[in-house]
C-alpha cells in the first residue's frame, strides 16, 4: 500500500523529469547539429558540396529525431526520479523508500511514511525546471550564426557546387519525365507487350545512365541515342501497323491500289488511287455499288484498331449506300473520299509523331534540349567564345532584331526590301566557360584552365555567316506585269569567312538552328522527322 | 528488533537532553560533543587530540556523569605497565589462611575509560588495551573476563611535546572509531569557560540516561536502512583513500601512503546511521556519510612524506575525495 502510494506520488514527477530530459537532449542535439553544420559549411567553401543548405536542413531533422529517440532510450526510471527529488533536500528518503519496496518491517514502514509525508508536503513538480541549459543554447546560437555567415562567403567551390546543383536539377527533371513516359507506355493499349518491354528497357537504361553523375554533354548524347533506338522501335511499330492496314485493304478489289500505295510508302499514289475510286464508282451498277459498300463496311470493321480510317471507310460505305437509294448527287461520296484521302495521307506522313510514341519523342527532345543548355556548366576556369546571333527585321527600309542563341546573345540585323523584308543580323561576344551568361552559342566557347574535355573533336570549318555576320546582298526576281519584282535578301561572306570549330560545337549550332526552325515553320511532319533523324545520325 | 516511532522520538530527545546537559559543563566544542556521543552510540572508541587545557579530560568526565556510567581514568606514563591497566593476579589469603591467586581488576573494568595522554605509555602498555577496545574482553593468564556494557575508551593525545612519546601504531589507531581534533575555543567561548570555572564554582550535572538505555539506543541505530547508492558512495569513498586503486583521484595517489581499512567502512556506516537518527530520519543520506567521513578517516589515512612537507592534512584529503565523489 505504501509502496503503491510512493509510486503514485512519483509518477507525475517522473513525467516532468522526462520532459526535462527531452529539452536537454534536444538542445544537445541542436548543438551537435549546429557544430556539424558549421564544419559542413566550412568544408563546402573548400570542396564543392551540392545542396549545402538543403543538407543542413536534413541534418536538423535527423538531429531532432536522434534527440527524441535518445530521450526515449534514456527516459527516467522511478529510481532516477527518486534521486532527482532527493537532490531537492530530501536526504535520500525517496530512493531509500523505493529500495524498501516489499519490506514490511516497522522501520521500513516508518521510513516510507516519512517519505510520503515529505512528498505530499511540497510541490516538487515546480522544482523540476524545464529551462534549457543556457550555455549550450548560447553556443548553439553562435554556431548557427557563424554557419550562416560562412554560407555567404563567396568561393570557387561554392560556385562550382551551384553549377553542379543546376545540372543535378536538370537530370532529376529529366528522370521525372522518363518516369512519366514510362507510365504512358504502360497505359498505351495500342502497343504490344514486346514493344512496351523494348521501350521500357531503353528508358530504364537511359534512367540508369542519368542517375550516374556525368557531364551534361554525355547525358545529352545518351538521350539522343535512346531517342534513336526508340525511334527505330516506333518505326517498326508503324511499319507493322501500315503493313497490317495495307494487307487488309489489299483483300478488297476497290482498295487494292490504296494498299499498294501504302506498301510503296507513296502518299501521292494513295491519293491517286482514292481519286480513281471516285471514277470507278461512277461507272458501277447498283449491284456493284452495293457490293463495294458492303466490302467497305467489312473493311471498316476489320480496321477497328485504326478508328479514323475505320470511320472514314464506314462513312464512304454509307455514302455509297445512300447514293444507290436516292440516285442523288455523289457529293457526299466525294466528301467521304476526300476525308479518306486525308486520313491515309496523315497516316503515311506522320506516323511517329502521333500517339504515345510521339509524346515519348517530344519528351526526349525536350530533355535533350535542356541538357544542351547546360553544356558549359561543368567547365572550370575561363573560356572565350564567339557567338552568333540571328536577327529578324520587318518592314521597309530597315529592320532590327535580337539575336537568338544560348545564353545572352545580341545581334543586330539590317534588312532592306520592299514590301516585307527579312533582315539577318550577326552578334558576337564573349562567354565565360563557367558562366551561363556568355553570349552566343554556349558550345562555341573554347575552354582552358582546369576544364574537363570529354572528348577532342575534329575541328571543321564553320562559315561565319550562319544566321549572323556577313555582308548582305539582294537577288531580284523576274519583273512582273506591273514592273515590280520581289527582292530577296541574302548574305555573302565578309572578310572573315569563318573559323574552325570542334565538330560537336558546329553540330550543336546547326542542330539548334534547325530545331528552332522546325518549331516555327510549317513543315510537313514526316519532313520534320527526316531532319531530326539526319541530325541524330550525325551524332 | 521491532522499532516503533516512539523509540525514534525517544532517541532524538535523549540525545538532545544529553547534549544540553554536557553543554552546561563544556563550552563550545559542539561538534566534538556530538561526535563523541555518536561514537558512544556506535559502541566505538574515541581518540581526542588537542593541545593541553582544552577540556578533553573534562569532557570525558562530564559524559561519564551525564550518562551515569562507571568512569575510570588512567594517566598514561612511560612507566605504566599493562597490569596497571587490565589488572593482575594477586596472592590472597582465604578465611582458612590458605593462599590463592585472585584477579584484581584494573581500571579498564569500567563503562567509560579515559586513557589520558595514551601516547606517553610504552607500546606494550598501549597494546594491553587492544583486546579490550575491540573484543570488549580482557585476558589475564588463562582467564578471559568480559567487560561491562557499554564500554568505551576515550583516549586523549597531545600533538605537541612529542619527545619521549610513543606514537600509537596503525593497528591500534584503527581500533578507534573516531579521532577528534579538539580545537581552541573562540573568544566568546573562552570568556564563558573562564566565567564558569572561576566564578560559579562546581557545576551540578544531572544523569540523563543509563547504560542500558545507551545499549538500547545503539541497537535502534543498527536498524536504520541505507539505500544502495548511499552505501556505494561510502564504499567508493573508502576505496578512494587507497593510492593503489586505479580509479582513485590524483590527490590520493600523490599524498596517501596507506588508505583506510575495512573497519573504516564499517565505522562510516555505523556513524552515519546514528547521525541520521539523531536528526530524526529513518534513512541514511549522503550528507551523513560525508559528516562521518572526517572523524572516521582522519586517523586511517596515512599520509606520505610529500604530504607532510606540503602541509597537507588528512582532513584536506577527505574534503577533496568528497568533492570528487560528488562530481560523479
Amino acid at each position: 500500500m505504501l509502496d503503491k502510494k510512493i509510486l503514485e506520488l512519483l509518477k507525475p514527477l517522473k513525467f516532468k523529469y522526462f520532459l526535462k530530459r527531452l529539452v536537454k537532449y534536444l538542445v544537445m542535439s541542436l548543438l551537435l547539429w549546429s557544430s556539424a553544420s558549421f564544419l559542413f559549411m566550412l568544408v563546402s567553401r573548400i570542396v564543392p558540396i551540392t545542396f549545402v543548405w538543403q543538407k543542413i536542413g536534413y541534418l536538423i531533422l535527423i538531429s531532432i529525431i536522434i534527440g527524441i529517440i535518445w530521450t526515449m532510450i534514456k527516459r527516467p526510471s522511478y529510481r532516477e526520479t527518486a534521486r532527482l527529488i532527493d537532490s531537492f533536500g530530501l536526504k535520500e528518503r525517496v530512493i531509500t523508500s523505493l529500495e524498501l519496496t516489499h519490506d514490511e518491517s516497522n522501520i521500513a514502514k516508518l521510513q516510507k511514511e516519512d517519505s510520503i509525508n515529505i512528498l505530499k508536503s511540497d510541490n516538487f513538480k515546480k522544482s523540476i525546471s524545464l529551462k534549457p541549459p543556457r550555455r549550450i543554447l548560447l553556443v548553439t546560437i553562435v554556431l548557427v550564426l557563424s554557419t550562416a555567415l560562412v554560407g555567404f562567403i563567396p568561393s570557387n567551390s561554392a560556385k562550382q557546387a551551384k553549377e553542379l546543383e543546376e545540372n543535378k536539377t536538370k537530370v532529376d527533371e529529366a528522370i521525372d519525365k522518363i518516369e512519366k513516359v514510362e507510365e504512358k507506355v504502360e497505359k498505351d493499349k495500342q502497343l504490344s507487350e514486346i514493344d512496351k518491354e523494348n521501350i521500357k528497357k531503353q528508358l530504364s537504361e537511359l534512367k540508369k545512365k542519368m542517375s550516374k553523375p556525368e557531364n551534361t554533354d554525355e547525358l545529352q548524347k545518351e538521350i539522343e541515342k535512346a531517342k534513336k533506338k526508340i525511334e527505330n522501335i516506333a518505326k517498326k511499330i508503324e511499319d507493322e501497323k501500315m503493313n497490317d492496314i495495307a494487307e487488309k485493304l489489299s483483300r478488297k478489289d476497290i482498295t487494292k491500289k490504296i494498299a499498294e500505295a501504302i506498301k510503296n510508302k507513296s502518299p501521292e499514289e494513295a491519293a491517286k488511287a482514292i481519286e480513281n475510286i471516285s471514277e470507278k464508282l461512277k461507272g458501277m451498277s447498283k449491284e456493284e455499288l452495293e457490293k463495294v459498300a458492303e466490302e467497305l463496311r467489312e473493311l471498316a470493321e476489320e480496321l477497328e484498331k485504326n478508328p479514323e480510317l475505320s470511320e472514314d471507310l464506314k462513312e464512304l460505305s454509307n455514302a455509297i449506300a445512300q447514293n444507290i437509294g436516292n440516285n442523288s448527287s455523289n457529293a457526299s461520296i466525294s466528301q467521304s473520299l476526300s476525308n479518306l484521302s486525308q486520313t491515309v495521307s496523315s497516316l503515311m506522313n506522320s506516323p511517329i509523331t502521333s500517339g504515345t510514341m510521339g509524346q515519348i519523342m517530344d519528351q526526349l527532345q525536350q530533355m535533350s534540349a535542356t541538357m544542351g543548355n547546360g553544356n558549359n556548366n561543368n567547365g572550370q576556369g575561363q573560356g572565350q567564345g564567339e557567338g552568333q546571333g540571328q536577327g529578324e527585321g520587318q518592314g521597309q527600309g530597315q529592320g532590327q532584331g535580337q539575336g537568338q542563341g544560348e545564353g545572352q546573345g545580341q545581334g543586330q540585323g539590317q534588312g532592306q526590301g520592299q514590301g516585307q523584308g527579312n533582315g539577318a543580323g550577326a552578334g558576337d561576344g564573349t562567354s565565360n566557360g563557367s558562366d551561363n551568361n556568355g553570349s552566343g552559342s554556349p558550345s562555341s566557347g573554347s575552354k582552358d584552365g582546369s576544364e574537363k574535355e570529354v572528348r577532342d573533336y575534329e575541328k571543321i570549318f564553320t562559315p561565319q555567316n550562319l544566321g549572323g555576320e556577313g555582308y548582305s546582298t539582294q537577288i531580284h526576281d523576274d519583273v512582273d506585269n506591273d514592273g515590280q519584282s520581289d527582292i530577296i535578301q541574302v548574305k555573302k561572306f565578309g572578310d572573315n569567312p569563318g573559323t574552325s570549330l570542334p565538330y560537336n560545337e558546329v553540330l550543336n549550332t546547326y542542330r539548334e538552328e534547325a530545331y528552332d526552325k522546325l518549331g516555327n515553320e510549317e513543315i510537313p511532319a514526316n519532313m520534320k522527322e527526316t531532319v531530326k533523324r539526319y541530325f541524330s545520325e550525325l551524332e | 528488533m521491532d522499532i516503533k516511532e516512539q523509540d525514534v522520538k525517544v532517541f532524538s530527545s535523549k540525545v538532545n537532553e544529553i547534549k544540553d546537559e554536557i553543554g552546561k559543563a563544556i563550552i563550545g566544542q559542539k561538534d566534538v560533543v556530538e561526535q563523541v556521543l555518536i561514537a558512544i552510540l556506535c559502541e566505538g572508541n574515541v581518540l581526542l587530540e588537542g593541545v593541553p587545557g582544552l577540556g578533553k579530560t573534562q569532557l570525558v568526565k562530564t559524559i561519564g556523569k551525564v550518562l551515569s556510567l562507571d568512569f575510570s581514568r588512567i594517566q598514561f606514563t612511560p612507566d605504566l605497565m599493562p597490569a596497571d591497566v587490565v589488572g593482575t593476579n594477586i596472592i590472597a589469603h582465604d578465611e582458612d589462611g590458605a593462599s590463592k591467586f585472585i584477579f584484581q581488576k584494573g581500571p579498564i573494568f569500567s563503562n567509560i575509560v579515559l586513557a589520558d595522554e595514551i601516547n606517553r605509555a610504552t607500546p606494550k602498555t598501549q597494546s594491553a588495551m587492544l583486546e579490550a577496545m575491540q573484543e570488549k574482553t580482557v585476558t589475564v593468564g588463562s582467564n578471559t573476563y568480559n567487560l561491562d556494557k557499554p564500554f568505551f575508551v576515550l583516549a586523549t593525545q597531545n600533538p605537541i611535546e612529542m619527545e619521549g612519546t610513543y606514537p600509537l601504531p596503525e593497528a591500534q589507531m584503527d581500533r578507534f572509531l573516531f579521532k577528534l581534533d579538539v580545537k581552541f575555543p573562540n573568544a566568546s567561548e573562552l570568556a564563558d569557560i573562564v566565567n564558569i570555572t572561576t566564578v560559579k564554582g562546581d557545576i551540578k550535572l544531572s544523569k540523563v540516561t543509563t547504560g542500558k538505555e545507551i545499549v538500547d539506543m545503539a541497537n535502534i541505530a543498527k536498524e536504520i536502512p541505507i539505500a544502495k547508492p548511499v552505501m556505494e558512495y561510502a564504499m567508493n569513498l573508502i576505496l578512494f583513500t587507497h593510492p593503489e586503486n586505479q580509479v582513485s583521484p590524483d590527490i590520493t595517489k600523490r599524498y596517501v601512503r596507506f588508505g583506510s581499512s575495512p573497519r573504516g567502512a564499517q565505522a562510516i556506516i555505523k556513524a552515519a546511521r546514528v547521525k541520521a537518527l539523531m536528526e530524526g530520519r529513518y534513512n541514511v543520506s549522503f550528507d551523513d556519510i560525508a559528516y562521518a567521513a572526517y572523524p572516521v578517516l582522519r586517523h586511517r589515512i596515512i599520509l606520505n612524506f610529500e604530504a607532510v612537507s606540503d602541509n597537507i592534512t588528512s582532513d584536506f584529503i577527505i574534503e577533496e575525495l568528497i568533492k570528487e565523489l560528488e562530481k560523479k
